[in-house]
């Protein structure tokens, strides 16, 4: 059996057996982004911008198996459309478990939360679709009634129908979330990432080549490019403020600015997002 | 508020009260209580404390339900030796502390409502959470009297059957200092009503809307 049956499978008998008095999970959140270099190029002049308005859909249970111990686990539907490149364009299906293991009594109890999760990923351009999967191992604590930090660390598993497309990569993160009041949230993070990426260029583009793992020509953007698969490491930082509307709506705003960087070859992404969310 | 604790705080301050102490009484007493704006001030608890120093004892049966995934009510006050019932209103379970000196205890997961009620008898303040829902917080007053009751949201309240001499006090979640409470003398059968003005912070609660950043609440 693929992995993704495995837990496709795995989740169905988590949803069986969750807690009979766990609390159930309906979130659904919409976004619109904006990313100033989708083609993670490194030459302004092959540099492409664009628009996305996403949805997502959660929906599960959450329940304690002991006094301690949190077991959570959602049905996840993703879809993503771009206002210019549509390849992009990308419809994802996937199942999360977690288990949250809180140390002690209290909202300033420290937790680790270890989650895993899995699903397909369907894209216009066929060639991005693939399985996804990921796991993640979070260490948290609030320090104040205002203030939390979490460490984490992550491995992802991205897959195309071609090499290209395929990526993996491990990830370490710090978050901090700072309350200013009972409606408005301020978060910042770092993250430091290392694996493959996909850098679009437009061709000839012999550095790049050198570097590459694999590569294939693409009209994604309109003209030949050629999408190189290459090992990189990417340093990220993110700033966000959280606004509460009512007690299950919220709207966030996100700035995330990314740096990556592979023996001489180095590009930037910024990217801005304002969502909507809902839990009920 | 609870109906049912409002019921029996409403039970015990107009008929319990009045019955047994109604050859001392220095009679009814409404207490305004307002903040340094001037606005009316809900769930503040004020008390009257004899100044003979003995207060009769009228331990009276508490109750703080749980439901919407909220205490309700937020604030309550009991007299020192009473008994409080937690019941789950939810379809969920909770799981109720207290760190606080004046009580600790913990209910661990439950439905519906426990076996035992807690039992209070040390003076002071104990604060309520939810070791599943972080959000939920709720505060109980022990005091050493059987004359209290919380504001509403006009911020008053009403003293039944007061002692002839009594002092007031009052307390809030929000005062800034809470260990120097607010007080004023009662001498006799004299002005029906009482004002407290608090200076109170800003109210703080951890939020319960979803956000998009994560905070281990899953």
């Amino acid at each position: 059996m693929s992995r993704l049956g495995v837990l496709l499978w795995s989740l169905l008998l988590l949803l069986g057996a969750s807690p009979a008095q766990g609390d159930w999970i309906r979130d659904l959140r919409g976004d619109v982004s904006y990313e100033d270099n989708l083609s993670n190029s490194n030459r302004a002049a092959d540099e492409r911008d664009d628009f996305s308005f996403a949805g997502h859909a959660s929906f599960g249970r959450f329940g304690e198996l002991t006094d301690d111990l949190r077991l959570t686990v959602t049905a996840d539907l993703d879809a993503r459309a771009f206002a210019r490149y549509d390849d992009f364009n990308s419809l994802t299906i996937s199942s999360t478990a977690a288990l949250r293991y809180r140390f002690g009594l209290g909202a300033m109890a420290p937790f680790v939360r270890i989650e895993a999760s899995g699903g397909y990923a369907a894209f216009q351009q066929s060639l991005q679709s693939g399985g996804r999967f990921r796991t993640e191992i979070t260490f948290g604590k609030r320090l104040t009634e205002r203030f939390a930090l979490d460490a984490s660390y992550s491995y992802d598993e991205i897959g195309g129908e071609i090499r290209v497309f395929d990526r993996f990569s491990h990830a370490f993160a710090l978050n901090a979330s700072l309350d200013l009041t009972e409606r408005t949230r301020l978060s910042a993070g770092y993250e430091l990432r290392s694996g493959e990426v996909v850098s679009y260029a437009v061709p000839p583009r012999p550095d790049i080549v050198a570097l590459a793992n694999d590569r294939r020509t693409v009209n994604t953007f309109g003209s030949p490019y050629v999408a190189y698969n290459f090992d990189a490491t990417t340093n990220s930082l993110s700033l966000g403020v959280s606004q509460a509307l009512t007690q299950s709506l919220s709207l966030d705003a996100r700035y995330e600015w990314h740096y990556t960087t592979r023996s001489h070859l180095s590009y930037t992404n910024n990217v801005l997002r304002l969502s909507i969310h809902t839990a009920f | 508020m609870s109906c049912d604790f409002r019921f029996i705080q409403l039970f015990r301050n107009l008929i319990v009260v009045p019955l047994l102490v109604a050859t001392a009484s220095a009679g009814d007493l409404t207490v305004a209580v307002k903040d340094q704006n001037g606005k009316p001030v809900q769930d503040a608890v004020v008390y009257a404390l004899p100044v003979s120093g003995k207060a009769p004892s009228r331990k009276a049966g508490g109750e703080v339900v749980q439901r919407n995934k909220q205490f309700v009510p937020y604030v309550s006050a009991v007299q020192a030796g009473s008994l409080v019932q937690f019941p789950n209103k939810d379809t969920v379970k909770h799981h109720v502390y207290s760190f606080s000196p004046a009580k600790k205890f913990e209910l661990p997961l439950y439905a519906g409502t426990p076996a035992e009620p807690v039992l209070f008898d040390t003076l002071g303040l104990v604060t309520l959470g939810c070791n599943i829902h972080d959000w939920m917080i709720a505060y109980i007053l022990v005091v050493p009297t059987p004359w209290f009751a919380v504001t509403d949201a006009n911020g008053e309240a009403q003293l039944r059957g007061l002692p002839a001499a009594c002092d007031l006090e009052v307390w809030q979640p929000r005062l800034k200092n809470s260990s120097d409470l607010p007080r004023q003398r009662l001498v006799g059968k004299g002005n029906p009503s009482v004002s407290f003005q608090l200076d109170l912070k800003p109210d703080f609660r951890l939020r319960r809307s979803p956000t998009g950043t994560g905070d281990g609440y899953r």
